[in-house]
């Protein structure tokens, strides 16, 4: 470790970023802080990108942000940047203000930072590590850094597998983690309309008569989207139809869903932002946002504990990817 | 919702309304303009109105479709609270809002607005809100014009939002729930009290209710009284005439500032449901004692503003507002003391008060706690009333604070108070719903926990209704404060009498 990277070094930065705030800012500054958010990055990734993300997710969850940037390589130097990160909302003349502290590490450096990043946190708020990258798992001194955490997010549709990165979501939650996924978060829209539709009194009526469930994905395979989405419906059929996978020509990872039955087929199309729905004597159109990552980050850290909806579908959606 | 949907998923799913037509009388009016427009258009923006909404408006006024969008236009843009106006949202958004003009008189006019309404009946499913945003002298009328065109029962469901105030006395409120009743069901009836839909007043609960360190100190042992104040700025801004039929007892405490001091004093309830806390609610309400005659003159407190001098500004007395009787005898503050019959609170002064014109506009809770029993510092520390109380602001700035003793720095034990903060905007950077964003979604959700039931409006009239009594029995030598002041003389002799003095907020 750089000897000039230490927390004492790192926490007199901050003190020094608010006196400064105070001396020119007459219209008067927030500082707010709800939890502590630790985000695990590849080095690559990146960084205006990584950047507008933390500044939309602070709008919602006002954090003390600390940003690990993971290199290849077993290079020792450490280094660190404090920064604030202020907005105005709407309407409003104070500013609101939060924290962000940068910490770069090669990986094999890594195993230095968990000591850091301790002494970092935002005593009794708290802590949600957000995993841009599921390879990190594998590194020697990740580990601490996830006991840290009360609450994980890992982004699966960033990982080559579908399979092996559920997978591994799925043995996190063995050890006792509290971890969720982006990639279940990616279609609360869509399992949002599917729920709308069933509650109308005929179509649930109807439910027990699905048979068979039609995924229709974008080109190439199906994606974590797919699964999830196919193992949910499953659930919520109780497990009496089967799942049928198809290939689109579109781009987006989820084109289209079919729920079909004796005298019942429903119907639900993404296109152009616009959901269409059709069933017997239906057809409406739906507002359909596809949701960015910042707004899947926001979604999920307003969830604290279990969310055991998910838990319930994980284990069907390995079936379905491994199958 | 339907039930038994195994799809459903309350921890995801944002609450969205389901398909249904609003529609609003007195469309021409303030309220609409200023709060129910800019909340729907709110709504659409978080896309939690359904698709295929429709939204009436009615008011004599002629005006097309067109005429009535471009005016709302001009309003939304306006009244828009913290939020941006988005052009294209807006043409979306008005592509629901339709006009239609008519007396509320003319029976005819239900007959137009039963067929106007049946044509959206695919997209609304026949669901119809009614909004009663016209004065109270309507609300008979319109419910029997409902009824007598078939709106008010058909084949989705149909509610009533009844707007404040509720009856004009114990006697007429009764009267009004009788025909109001007549046609609706209790259960379809939704007064509102957009106090309750304030974020901060609903915030009491979840302070009360999901934290276990506060609640085993809300009571008489800990609990020496509780202040509650509304403090406009304002004067009546043109309203005189209308604020002359009403005053202060009337339009703040019967109904916003009692079901406060319901929320801060009622017993939890078992469940998280709407029947169950209006209940509690209710409970607490009846249990307020009723002010005997002889305690009125000790236990509450008229006022009106006389003219006054506000920042080089000379600012008119009441009685010299247009449309006000130069000898008019209106409350423009009003204070009381009430207490609680209960094992709670028995013994424990509530002073509530609000006023026009007074020096800013505020709305907090201040409970003030019991003395430690025994002070083993020195006699130059901190000597007045007991150092600990808890603020609970509702406007402006959201929050709660505690302020409590601590030891100044440097030698010897010299105590000071200090405050504990927490500000709403320093842990949520995210806009918080106006009241009648969430109460409008509420009514439309078919959720009537934060809306007032006919026996918690019986109970709090029950408690006004001997002051009132007495005051229009009785001249009082008014004008007795000046514009910009905290108020009557006479409403601080009201707490010094049990030796305590009305906080500055
Ligand atoms: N303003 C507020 O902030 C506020 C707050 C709380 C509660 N309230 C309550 O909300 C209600 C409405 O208040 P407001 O301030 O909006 O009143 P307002 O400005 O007087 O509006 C009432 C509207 O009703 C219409 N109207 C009057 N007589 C009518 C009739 N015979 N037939 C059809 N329409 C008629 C009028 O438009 P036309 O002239 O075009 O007919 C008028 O624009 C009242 O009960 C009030 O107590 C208001």
């Amino acid at each position: 470790m750089s000897a000039a990277v230490t927390p004492e070094l790192i926490l007199k930065e901050l003190a020094e970023l608010w006196t400064g705030h105070g001396k020119t800012d007459d219209s008067g500054t927030l500082r707010a802080c709800a939890m502590t958010l630790l985000i695990a990055a590849d080095e690559e990734e990146e960084a205006s990108v990584l950047d507008e993300m933390v500044m939309e997710v602070m709008h919602a969850h006002p954090s003390r942000a600390i940003v690990l940037r993971i290199r290849d390589g077993a290079d020792p130097e450490l280094d660190s940047r404090v920064t604030a990160l202020c907005w105005k909302p709407f309407g409003r003349r104070q500013q609101i203000c939060c924290e962000q502290v940068q910490l770069r590490s090669s990986e094999g450096g890594l195993v230095e930072l968990p000591r850091i990043v301790l002494s970092l946190i935002a005593p009794d708020l708290p802590v949600v590590l957000l995993c841009r990258s599921m390879h990190l798992f594998a590194l020697a001194g990740f580990e601490p850094l996830l006991r840290m955490a009360d609450k994980i997010v890992v982004d699966s549709r960033r990982a080559p597998r579908a399979f092996a990165a559920m997978e591994l979501i799925a043995r996190q939650r063995e050890q006792g983690h509290v971890i969720d996924d982006l990639g279940w978060t990616a279609i609360t829209s869509w399992r949002e309309a599917i729920a709308a539709a069933f509650d109308e009194p005929a179509t649930l009526a109807a439910l027990p008569r699905i048979q068979h469930i039609r995924i229709t994905h974008g080109k190439g395979k199906p994606g974590v989207e797919a699964f999830y989405l196919g193992a949910w419906l499953l659930h919520g059929t109780g497990m009496r139809a089967g799942v049928e996978f198809t290939t689109g020509a579109g781009a987006l990872a989820l084109e289209s869903v079919e729920l079909e039955g004796e005298g019942v087929r429903l119907s639900f199309t993404h296109r152009d932002g616009v959901m269409q729905y059709r069933a017997e004597g239906i057809a409406c159109n739906l507002s359909f946002a596809v949701e960015s990552d910042w707004e899947l980050v926001r979604e999920e850290l307003g969830i604290q504990g279990h969310d055991a909806t998910f838990e319930s579908v994980l284990p069907g959606a390995i079936a379905l990817a491994g199958g | 919702m339907a039930e038994g949907n195994p799809f459903q998923d309350p921890l995801r799913f944002e609450r969205r309304a389901p398909p249904c037509a609003v529609v609003i009388f007195g469309a021409n009016g303030d309220l609409t303009k200023r709060k129910l427009l800019p909340a729907l258009y709110r709504l659409a923006y978080e896309r939690r109105l359904p698709a295929g909404y429709v939204i009436y408006g009615n008011s004599r006024t002629e005006m097309s479709d067109d005429d009535y969008r471009a005016r709302m236009k001009v309003a939304v843009k306006q009244f828009l609270e913290d939020s941006p106006f988005e052009e294209s949202l807006w043409e979306e958004f008005a592509r629901g809002l339709y006009y239609v003009p008519g007396d509320l008189q003319d029976k005819g006019f239900y007959t137009t607005l039963a067929e106007r309404l049946a044509q959206h009946e695919a997209q609304t499913a026949g669901n119809i809100l009614f909004y009663l945003s016209t004065q109270p002298s309507h609300y008979e009328p319109v419910v029997q014009g409902l009824d007598a065109a078939g709106l008010s029962r058909g084949k989705g469901w149909r509610r009533v939002v009844v707007e404040k105030p509720f009856g004009y006395d114990l006697h007429s409120a009764r009267q009004l729930n009788e025909k109001l009743q007549q046609v609706f069901p209790e259960q379809e009836i939704y007064r509102i009290d957009h106090y309750l839909g304030k974020e901060t007043v609903q915030n009491v609960l979840a302070f009360r209710f999901a934290n276990g360190i506060f609640e085993p100190l809300w009571n008489r042992r800990y609990i020496n009284h509780v202040q509650v104040t509304a403090a406009e700025s304002i004067g009546v801004e043109g309203r005189g005439g209308y604020y002359q039929g009403s005053g202060a007892l009337r339009d703040m405490i019967q109904n916003h500032l009692l079901q406060v001091m319901a929320t801060i004093a009622m017993e939890p309830s078992a469940m998280f449901e709407p029947n169950a806390v209006r209940d509690e609610r209710a409970k607490l309400l009846r249990s307020i004692r009723p002010l005997k005659e002889e305690e009125l003159c000790t236990h509450a407190v008229k006022g009106q503003y006389g003219p006054g001098r506000i920042g080089g500004q000379d600012l008119p007395g009441f009685r010299q507002e247009p449309g006000v009787d130069p000898e008019s005898q209106t409350d423009t503050y009003a204070a009381a003391t009430f207490f609680v019959d209960n094992w709670r609170w028995a013994g424990v002064p509530f002073y509530i008060r609000t006023g026009k014109r007074m020096p800013k506009r505020v709305t907090d809770i201040a409970i003030h706690f019991n003395s430690a029993p025994l002070s083993i510092f020195t006699r130059d520390n901190h000597q007045g009333p007991s150092p600990n109380l808890l603020i609970i602001r509702i406007q402006p700035e959201e929050g709660i604070s505690l302020r409590f003793l601590s030891k100044n720095p440097g030698g010897g034990m010299r105590l000071r108070p200090v405050s504990m903060d927490f500000n709403y905007g320093s842990s949520f950077g995210v806009r918080t719903p106006t009241a009648y964003e969430t109460l409008l979604l509420d009514a439309i959700t078919g959720d009537a926990t934060l809306y007032t039931r006919q026996d918690m409006v019986d109970a709090s009239w029950q408690v006004v209704q001997p002051i009132l009594d007495q005051w229009a029995n009785t001249k009082f030598d008014l004008p007795n404060y000046e514009a910009g002041t905290w108020g009557p003389q006479c409403s601080e002799d009201m707490l010094a009498r049990r030796g305590h003095t009305w906080r500055i907020p």
